[in-house]
């Protein structure tokens, strides 16, 4: 079976949009977006709340489908792959991870809640499971300070642990992509710093794409940063660039603080 | 392929709560057929106006639609008793309901605040044949006291009314009044008012839309009620013309002579409960139009209107401040009310439950074997064993039929309807109704419906049947609100890992959601336990052997008690009945309580 | 708008307290409309002109009851009632009787076995037992229908508290062919067949308990076990009765029954007797007519009757 899946599943970790628009019953809140996201990068999103950034980041593993009348046009190409074509949404959302706003750990173990995307996709056996969880803790740097406590409630770790958790638990099914969406906006800075360091050995496999608010942080961990305001994709490019160089003046008042 | 199945698989889920969802509303269309169909002979010999508004109810058993009446249909006596009678309660539980809610939100101190809470939800598990059985034991002789006869009549009766919707106005008001907004006390208190002032002129203004939604809802349940309202009205068809005159309301009616009904009559008892229908009906959508009221008050208008709604009531609070002298004799007494109600609904509660203890306890203590004995054919010494394995019947089998169609109503409602289509109205207008409908209609709809499907005479099946399509309304709501307090963000989580509906709602929803589930089923087993009306013409009311099958028929412990205080030979039999019952209610009530707390703790991940 | 509703209710109280000084008003019990108690009680009350029930010049049935009488819907509970309150007056079946309240003569009669069946005493009524006519009983039930008729049930009646009928022509309804008084034989073995069921009138409860329990210890049974007994009215009776398919059903009736479709028989008799309450030792005597007076409310107060 799980054969089967691996076949179906969707394998790539390059973005490629044309032309997206997306409209919450008559507002449209994202407007003729194009971009090239490049495979086994950070890439950032910044810009003033309510700009559209987390909705087109959810455009990815079309986290949108959950929304009444919310709709969709133009070209999202994961790999060679039309994603809003027919597909299967749930082999799509193996592929494309996703990490949230705020820690959501399920109510179960931390072994449970990391083996559960596994078991979603037909692994059931112990010791395969076994493995999944140690690798996926280790990847996400926890495995030492969680290997005895595996059978304690996930609820039960501090914000910043339960985070990191939620990335242990999006690496169990291997994805190509994580999709980061403000996920340091409720931890401290000390736990922050954990989770940018994991970003960055992250991209040895794994293209993530992150939504923040904290400038400092995109200068930080990402390789390509886009500015969004007003539900436009304002500028996208290299990361230095945008910060030291931008093009658009928009961009510029944003990041020098005199707006937003 | 396996995609495809797994495909396939969710369809078919869907299409399963969907299904389940569907049953729900053939059961309201079911009920709302048959008694219309049933009772459209009876509208057309009787004539619709007559029917309503004739005041001379003198029923002849033997009339047919064959042949000329010779007995007179008026059901106008009994219209204005029910709502002379729900007035009545009205003043009694409305007044004293609403200051205990004031008083327990904002004089009560915190640990008898959160006992006397839990008790005052305890009181609505209290089976309304209990409050009857009260009401006949203990009310009538004291009131017979002051009155030119028994005691029985208008005043017992909104009395024990009163007490009955006691809990539904306490608890309701209690959590509307809490959730007016802390700042607005803090404002009023900053700028001089003391606390009585607060709360009368700012909060309980602010939760208003709420409180009246509570008593809407108070007004329902008082039309409805029908055994503890037997017990102790007297139940002469005439108007209810003092405190003390017998008079009879709708629900009697049907109770009181369905038994020797002839076939006009029957009919015309059937009538009676599709005008009682119309009027709950009626006040369930002034309740709908109320609570979305409150709703929106508290929802959109606070957030759009805060500020001029704030800038009132300071205004409000400055006028008051300033020319307090006359008024704050008024905010006096109302605090002093609000103490003395919080006292008063305290005292009815334990003189409740205490007299029916001390009365009850030596009966169990002295003569065991009534809980246990072996049931004698035609023997004097009384046994509610048979009584207690027909209800344990009952608990089962309509726990089994309404938990799975409730529980995937509630799935469906909640987890597969983006939006509101015409399609999820109607489900959910359905449910509301169904909650409305008072509990001798769902008795009514029973003996029309089921009994004659099972070989005509009354069988534990037909009731237990009758009883869970009673209780599908409650277990939809309260399923729902526990999946609805399973956090969005869960869900996103597993959708994120690319796990399908159905998986994400067994794995993840539902064990979330099951301390709220879990308190949903105890408490209706509470209901199946104490409710007697749906019984009375479904499942039979006669106390005899231990059933051997569903097809037996036989009382229930709430419908024995009913017996048993009416056999006037039986009444210490009937004490220890009353006490078996609370103590089988409460006990329910407190696990409950218990599971729900202990479960969303270990949720919450204390233990960890 | 609450000072308003509480002195209101206030006003109410006080004047619910001025209105009962002196002695209190008679408390009518009675039986709801429909109950065979009631009908043989309200058929034979009257002043001479006018019944507690009648019909009038249109065909219309007219019940004269006060309007402040407390309707109950069981024997007990008058009995309970009546036994609670010194002013109560009512009336059950005489077999109900207990020495929890006083039994009042009715034209200077006692209710009795003698009076009953000499008609002295005048409020009375048969109890019926009836079957389907035309369908095959089953032969358990036609062997328990022997039971009923033979002289058996006259030990039956006597516990029950009804008085046995043994006149042929009585057990018939008026004008029909008398039904003779037998003497029951056992059977071998207990007759085969389903259970019998038992519906109607709550007021024959005893009778039919003792004579289905007198039946099966006859055959060393328990009656439980081969009779389904549920009694929720004289007209259930008839409906189960008609409805019969099987030919196990028995229906009992605290009336007269003349219906085309039914086989029915008188078993025994039943005087419905006038209760006060134990402490009301003035009123040991009525005529029909104070009792019409009482029913009616003509008369409120105990006083009233000299």
């Amino acid at each position: 079976m799980a054969k089967t899946i691996n076949e179906k599943k969707l394998t790539g970790q390059s973005i490629s949009v044309k032309n997206a628009n997306l409209w919450y019953g008559d507002f449209q809140a994202i407007k003729n977006i194009s971009v090239e996201i490049p495979e086994k990068k950070v890439s950032a999103f910044i810009g003033p709340s309510g700009c559209g950034k987390s909705t087109f980041l959810k455009c990815f593993n079309r986290m949108n489908d959950l929304i009444p009348d919310c709709r969709v046009t133009g070209e999202f190409k994961i790999g060679e792959t039309n994603i809003y074509q027919k597909i299967d949404v749930n082999a799509l959302r193996r592929n494309v991870g996703m990490v949230f706003q705020k820690p959501n750990p399920f109510p179960m173990s931390v072994y449970d809640n990391i083996a559960y995307g596994p078991r979603t996709f037909g692994i059931h056996k112990r010791s395969a499971l076994d493995q999944i969880v140690e690798t996926s803790l280790k990847q996400a740097a926890m495995w030492n300070e969680l290997k005895d406590r595996l059978n304690g409630s996930a609820l039960g770790l501090s914000g910043g642990q339960q985070q990191r958790l939620c990335i242990a638990r999006a690496l169990a099914v291997k994805p190509g992509i994580i999709l980061m969406d403000e996920p340091t906006s409720a931890l401290d800075p000390i736990s922050t710093g954990k989770i940018e360091e994991l970003c960055e050995e992250l991209t040895k496999t794994t293209t993530i794409v992150i939504v923040t608010h904290n400038m400092q942080q995109a200068t930080r961990i990402s390789d390509k940063t886009g500015f969004f305001l007003l539900g436009e994709l304002v500028e996208f490019g290299d990361t230095d660039e945008i910060f030291t160089n931008p093009k658009d003046v928009r961009t510029e008042r944003y990041i020098t603080g005199r707006f937003g | 392929m396996t995609v495809l199945n797994a495909k396939n698989k969710e369809k078919a889920g869907k299409a399963f709560f969907a299904a389940a969802a569907v049953i729900c509303v053939i059961a309201v269309a079911a009920i709302f057929a048959f008694l219309i169909i049933k009772s459209v002979p009876a509208f057309g010999k009787l004539g619709v106006f007559e029917f309503i508004f004739g005041d001379n109810w003198s029923s002849d058993r033997l009339d047919t639609y064959d042949s000329p009446l010779s007995g007179t249909y008026g059901i106008f006596t009994m219209i204005f008793g029910t709502f002379t009678a729900t007035i009545g309660a009205l003043l009694i539980g409305g007044v004293f309901g609403y200051f205990t809610a004031v008083f327990l939100a904002f004089y009560c101190p915190a640990v008898p605040k959160r006992i006397f809470s839990s008790v005052i939800n305890l009181l609505a598990g209290i089976p309304s044949v209990v409050y009857g059985f009260f009401g006949i034991v203990f009310l009538l002789p004291v009131l017979s006291k002051i009155a030119p006869n028994n005691g029985s009549g208008l005043l017992a009766t909104s009395i024990i009314l009163g007490i009955m919707i006691l809990p539904t106005v306490v608890s309701l008001s209690k959590t509307s009044l809490e959730a007016v907004p802390r700042a607005y006390y803090e404002a009023s208190v900053a700028l001089g008012a003391n606390h009585s002032e607060t709360v009368f002129r700012v909060m309980t203004p602010a939760a208003k839309s709420g409180i009246i939604a509570s008593l809407v809802l108070a007004v329902g349940r008082a039309l409805g009620e029908t055994m503890a309202v037997v017990m102790v009205a007297g139940n002469s068809p005439n108007y209810p013309d003092g405190l003390f005159s017998s008079f009879r309301v709708l629900t009697a009616n049907i109770v009181m002579e369905m038994g020797y009904a002839g076939e006009v009559q029957e009919g015309a008892l059937i009538a009676t409960g599709v005008v009682l229908l119309f009027f709950v009906l009626l006040v369930n959508l002034i309740f709908g139009f109320f609570s979305k009221k409150a709703v929106t008050a508290s929802v959109k208008k606070q957030e759009k209107h805060k500020i001029t709604y704030f800038n009132k009531q300071i205004k409000r609070i400055k006028n008051c401040v300033y020319s307090f002298t006359h008024k704050i004799g008024a905010v006096k007494i109302c605090k002093g009310m609000a103490i003395g109600s919080g006292i008063f609904s305290a005292v009815a509660l334990l003189l409740i439950i205490g007299f029916i203890f001390v009365k009850g306890l030596p009966q169990i203590i002295q003569k065991p074997s009534i809980i246990y004995g072996k049931y004698e054919f035609a023997s004097e010494n009384i046994t509610i064993l048979p009584s207690i394995v027909t209800t344990l019947f009952a608990v089962a089998i309509s726990l089994i039929i309404s938990i799975p169609i409730g529980l995937m109503t509630a799935i469906f409602l909640n987890e597969y309807t983006k939006n509101n289509n015409i399609f999820i109205r109607i489900i959910r207008r359905g449910i509301d109704i169904l909650a409305g409908v008072p509990s001798i209609v769902y008795g009514l709809f029973g003996m029309i419906a089921f009994v004659p499907i099972f070989g005509g005479s009354s069988s534990i099946l037909a009731g237990s049947l009758t009883i869970s399509i009673m209780l599908l309304p409650t277990i939809v709501r309260s399923c729902e609100e526990s999946l609805k307090s399973v956090l969005k963000s869960q869900r996103e989580g597993s959708f994120a890992l690319g796990a399908g509906k159905l998986r994400t709602i067994f794995r993840i929803v539902l064990p979330s959601a099951m301390p709220g589930i879990l308190s949903a089923i105890i408490l209706s087993m509470g209901r199946v336990i104490s409710e007697s009306a749906p019984f009375l013409y479904t499942m039979g009311s006669v106390i005899s052997a231990i059933p051997n099958s569903v097809m037996d028929s036989g009382a229930s412990l709430a419908v024995a008690l009913y017996r048993l205080s009416g056999e006037g030979w039986y009444i210490n039999e009937a004490y220890a009945t009353a006490l078996v019952l609370i103590i089988i209610v409460l006990a329910l009530n407190i696990t409950a309580e218990m599971l729900a707390g202990k479960l969303s703790k270990k949720l919450k991940g204390d233990n960890a | 708008m609450k000072k308003i509703i509480a002195f209101a209710t206030c006003l109410l109280m006080v004047f619910s307290l001025f209105s009962c000084n002196g002695e209190k008003n008679i408390s009518v019990v009675v039986r709801e409309q429909g109950s065979g108690t009631r009908e043989a009680f309200d058929k034979v009350v009257t002043d001479g002109t006018h019944f507690l029930q009648e019909k009038d010049s249109a065909g219309k049935t007219v019940y004269n009851t006060t309007n402040t009488a407390t309707q109950l819907t069981s024997t007990g509970t008058v009995l309970s009632q009546v036994a609670s309150d010194e002013n109560a007056i009512g009336y059950i079946s005489l077999g109900s009787v207990n020495d929890t309240i006083n039994v009042v003569n009715v034209d200077g009669v006692a209710p009795s076995a003698e009076t009953v069946l000499s008609g002295a005493y005048k409020i009375q009524r048969p109890f019926v037992v009836m079957t389907k006519k035309g369908i095959t009983l089953t032969a358990r039930t036609a062997d328990f229908m022997n039971y009923l008729k033979s002289n058996a049930s006259s030990q039956h009646s006597e516990t029950a508290g009804c008085i046995f009928l043994e006149d042929p022509a009585k057990r018939a309804n008026e004008g029909a062919e008398a039904i003779a008084v037998t003497t029951f034989t056992k059977q071998a073995t207990l007759p085969s067949g389903e259970k019998i069921v038992i519906r109607g009138s709550t007021s024959m409860e005893k009778f039919i308990n003792e004579a289905a329990k007198g039946y099966a210890d006859a055959y060393g049974v328990k009656a439980e076990d081969i009779f389904d007994i549920q009694l929720e009215g004289s007209s259930v009776g008839r409906k189960a009765v008609e409805d019969d398919t099987h030919g196990n059903v028995i229906g009992l009736s605290s009336a007269a029954v003349k219906q085309d479709n039914i086989d029915s028989f008188n078993v025994c008799l039943d005087a419905v007797a006038v209760i006060v309450n134990k402490n009301n030792d003035k009123i040991t005597n009525l005529t029909i007519g104070q009792l019409y007076d009482i029913f009616t409310g003509k008369i409120t107060k105990f006083s009233e009757i000299g």
